[in-house]
């Protein structure tokens, strides 16, 4: 059994373990927090040492930075309303807002244990039923997965912030840049114009980089100076009072298994479980006008949501040996390197291995959940830097990161592009997230519609026969009709669009 | 290119190598071809004595990479890494390429496509799952692609059956390899290497591999031609330079690359992913990728992907 207490054990009484685990926070903390720099280029910065070190020193380092990058993505989106890394996008709607009526303590503290208790609770599961649950991820054919992405795009609702037609207005922007690149099926370019760099699409990470943190720059030299915060009242109070707390689990909870069941799909990533967390959040809510505009459980569902989806991960790519994402490729080759090959007979035959990869991850988030604690009083102190200095180093931070990518100034370009774009959507009151949730979800309804469609011989009714599937739409369809049936409740509806405070969402 | 020619006047070069050189790849990190390339990467480095770095350049079916080489100087400080796709991408014309706009140094492997059912496939065999097909089965194939080698080799097969598939292209062999152990799909056409850790977790069978002999992965599974079927669809993997270094150079390199691959460490991780270590030198490489891209330029007209 990998849930053996001395095969977790192991790992965790060597200093060595201790020490990879510590270079590959470091290196996640440094890919996640910049804006543009993603866990996959720490990977590729990582990958060839993981050739010459033995199995469970490389993994050490993998996972050490898979573990801490996604949490270091939410500390530039709590403070400077600019994601880290797409995981993140979520962490900015409500962290952001917190960090601006002067909490930020709070939020990264709320960050740091979320990513901890997001992760522990999806290696338990991880021990407990990773070959079940792995079995049930397989039942998600091209029809589910339509279904989920459809039930995603219809949470466009929920992240429209005060009005829903600019909203919409958005999510078809979003929709209409996903078409753009080579077709998925048939593999012919459209709307390429001509230009190479567009073949693969719109890359997403420069239009991210840009329609946050370029239009954030834009955003605070069109404003007024703003009153500066003083650092140490900033991050005085790290963890919520026993009040605030009492809420707090349950939606950490739900956030964890949203993510950890994003997760185990392999074709979705933590970029949709944290917005799918954050949206489900609001929903159980008993105080969803806050969403959006500071609310602790917004932020906890989101950063449980993004996290829980590393457990959730490992478990296909361990149990299935097929990779869900370019971490877990980087993790199969390390294994592969050393003449392991993932899959479920290593998964049976060799426990111990899973134990070692389960420990390492829980001393990863151990790590990181330190560092996020102590790390905020530093963390904060940011934000007392001034304007001029600040925002010219996130918006060299950010081309740079763009370019950097793929070594292309097409990526650039699309980053400013994004940039303006975003910062005159957001001066209209226009949200961003519908946009970026579109543009996530975009693609996958799109090839998996049409990839059904094949299977099915051009039949509709494989959407509605198979149960999975149209549980997801009818989902879909309750999310999309439930403003209509709140309103005669007259309850929980979001506020009027009067305030424009959408340009946090 | 701009940078590499800044570099090459900034710098007063010695005799060659006497900088880095960079070896780029157009797939991502930790992959089959990354690692190919990161292992002979450090075969070149110890015997060159300079560093040999490895860089991913991902996108459009390989044409990103395929251009970053193209437009490099040729000035000896940079490889590629010549997958199949460098035989089939230029003539979809994404992109101005050609195989004539590079220098061919050697070839590592082949891996041949492989035909795979879920383990409780009512087809056993080639000649069964052959027949059904010829009798009118409905057979719901899936394979990455578009317009991988393994979907081509799926279009061709249909062709030579008389009967087309229900066909589903995934965004890798991956997902379609999933999509299979779900019952999504009744067969998967993917390579040996990428299917082999099912085939011996027994999740999955074999039924047929389009290699020229059997392979020495599974050297029980038949071959389609041995069906009478004459396919023949592989993915290979080599190294090439942009088109115009000098030619001591080329033959240098030609001859560290296939001593690099001699490696023991690289062997055991073949032998473990399932590659099929099958080298050959520059010119006879040079006959190989003309070949194979006459073929599928051929293919690509064929199946109606291109006028």
């Amino acid at each position: 059994m990998p849930g053996d207490p001395m095969l977790l054990l192991a790992p965790m009484l060597s200093p060595d373990a201790w020490l990879y685990v510590l270079i590959g926070v470091a290196l996640g903390v440094l890919f996640g927090s910049l804006p543009g720099f993603t866990a996959t280029m720490g990977l590729a910065v990582l990958t060839p040492f993981t050739f010459w070190v033995a199995p469970d020193q490389a993994m050490a380092m993998l996972l050490g930075l898979l573990v801490s990058a996604i949490f270091s993505g939410g500390v530039p989106a709590i403070l400077l309303n600019t994601p880290g890394t797409p995981a993140s996008i979520a962490m900015t709607w409500d962290g952001h807002p917190l960090a601006r009526q002067g909490r930020a303590g709070l939020a990264l503290g709320l960050n740091a244990i979320g990513a901890f208790l997001g992760i522990f609770l999806s290696l338990v599961v991880l021990l407990l039923a990773a070959l079940p649950l792995s079995r049930l991820a397989l039942r998600f054919g091209p029809a589910e997965y339509f279904a989920v992405a459809v039930f995603g795009l219809s949470t466009i609702v929920g992240v429209s912030g005060g009005s829903m037609l600019k909203g919409l207005a958005t999510g078809v922007i979003g929709l209409l840049l996903a078409v753009i690149g080579l077709d998925a099926i048939t593999g012919y370019p459209r709307f390429t114009f001509g230009q190479p760099e567009l073949l693969d699409g719109v890359s997403f990470i420069p239009v991210m980089v840009g329609l946050f943190g370029i239009a954030e720059v834009f955003t605070q030299m069109a404003s007024p100076p703003r009153q500066q915060l003083d650092g140490d009242t900033q991050t005085s109070g790290m963890l919520p009072t026993r009040e605030e707390a009492r809420t707090l689990w349950a939606h950490g909870l739900r956030g964890s298994l949203m993510g950890i069941w994003i997760g185990i799909m392999p074709a979705a990533g933590a970029d949709v479980g944290a917005i799918l967390a954050w949206d489900q959040s609001r929903r159980f809510s008993k105080t969803p006008e806050k969403f959006g505009k500071g609310s602790l459980e917004g932020l906890i569902a989101a950063t449980t949501g993004a996290n829980a989806g590393i457990g959730g991960s490992l478990v296909t790519t361990l149990a299935l040996g097929i990779p869900g994402d370019s971490a877990a490729a980087v993790l199969i080759g390390a294994l592969l390197m050393h003449g392991l090959q993932p899959g479920p007979l290593l998964f049976r035959n060799r426990p111990d291995l899973v134990a070692t990869i389960v420990a390492l991850v829980f001393m990863a988030s151990l790590v990181t959940l330190v560092w996020g604690l102590i790390g905020a009083r530093i963390l904060g102190k940011i934000l007392k830097i001034r304007d001029q200095y600040l925002w010219a180093t996130v918006l060299a931070v950010a081309l740079g990161g763009s370019y950097a990518l793929n070594q292309s100034t097409g990526d650039v370009w699309t980053a400013v592009t994004a940039g303006i774009f975003g910062f005159l959507l957001r001066q209209q009151g226009f949200p961003m997230g519908p946009l970026v949730l579109a543009l996530i979800l975009g693609p996958m309804a799109e090839s998996n519609l049409r990839r059904a469609l094949a299977l099915s011989e051009g039949s509709l009714a494989t959407f509605v026969t198979r149960p999975i599937s149209l549980l997801f739409l009818v989902l879909a369809a309750l999310t999309l009709l439930w403003p209509l049936i709140s309103r005669r409740g007259n309850d929980s509806r979001l506020p009027d669009s009067t305030i424009p405070d959408s340009d946090t969402l | 290119m701009l940078a590499g020619t800044a570099a090459g006047c900034a710098r007063p070069e010695g005799p060659w190598p006497s900088r880095e050189v960079r070896v780029i790849v157009h797939a991502a990190p930790g992959g089959m071809s990354d690692t190919v390339a990161r292992f002979t990467s450090r075969g070149l480095n110890e015997r060159l004595g300079v560093p040999v770095l490895c860089e991913n350049r991902v996108g459009a079916m390989g044409a990103v990479a395929f251009s970053a080489v193209k437009f490099a100087a040729p000035d000896g400080y940079l490889v590629g890494y010549a997958p199949v796709e460098l035989a089939v991408v230029p003539h979809l014309r994404y992109v101005d390429l050609s195989t004539g706009d590079f220098d061919l140094l050697a070839r590592h492997h082949r891996a041949p496509a492989a035909l795979a059912v879920p383990a409780s496939s009512p087809y056993r065999t080639l000649r069964a799952f052959v027949d059904a097909v010829r009798g009118g089965a409905r057979v719901a194939m899936g394979a990455a692609g578009p317009l991988s080698v393994w979907h081509l080799g799926t279009l061709a097969l249909g062709r030579q059956l008389g009967r087309t598939f229900i066909f589903a292209p995934f965004p890798g062999s991956g997902p379609a390899t999933t999509a299979l152990l779900g019952g999504h799909l009744d067969a998967v056409m993917a390579g040996v290497p990428e299917v082999q850790a099912l085939v011996r977790g027994g999740a999955v069978r074999l039924l047929g591999i389009m290699g020229d002999g059997p392979s020495p992965i599974f050297p029980d599974v038949p071959t389609f031609r041995s069906e009478g079927l004459d396919l023949l669809f592989e993915a290979w993997g080599g190294f090439m330079m942009p088109r115009g270094v000098a030619p001591a150079i080329l033959a240098e390199l030609e001859q560290h690359i296939l001593a690099a691959f001699q490696q023991e460490a690289f062997r055991t991780y073949c032998r473990t992913a399932g590659l099929d270590v099958q080298p050959l030198a520059s010119a006879d490489f040079r006959v190989f990728v003309d070949q194979e891209s006459a073929r599928y330029a051929q293919l690509v007209r064929e199946f109606g992907f291109v006028s």
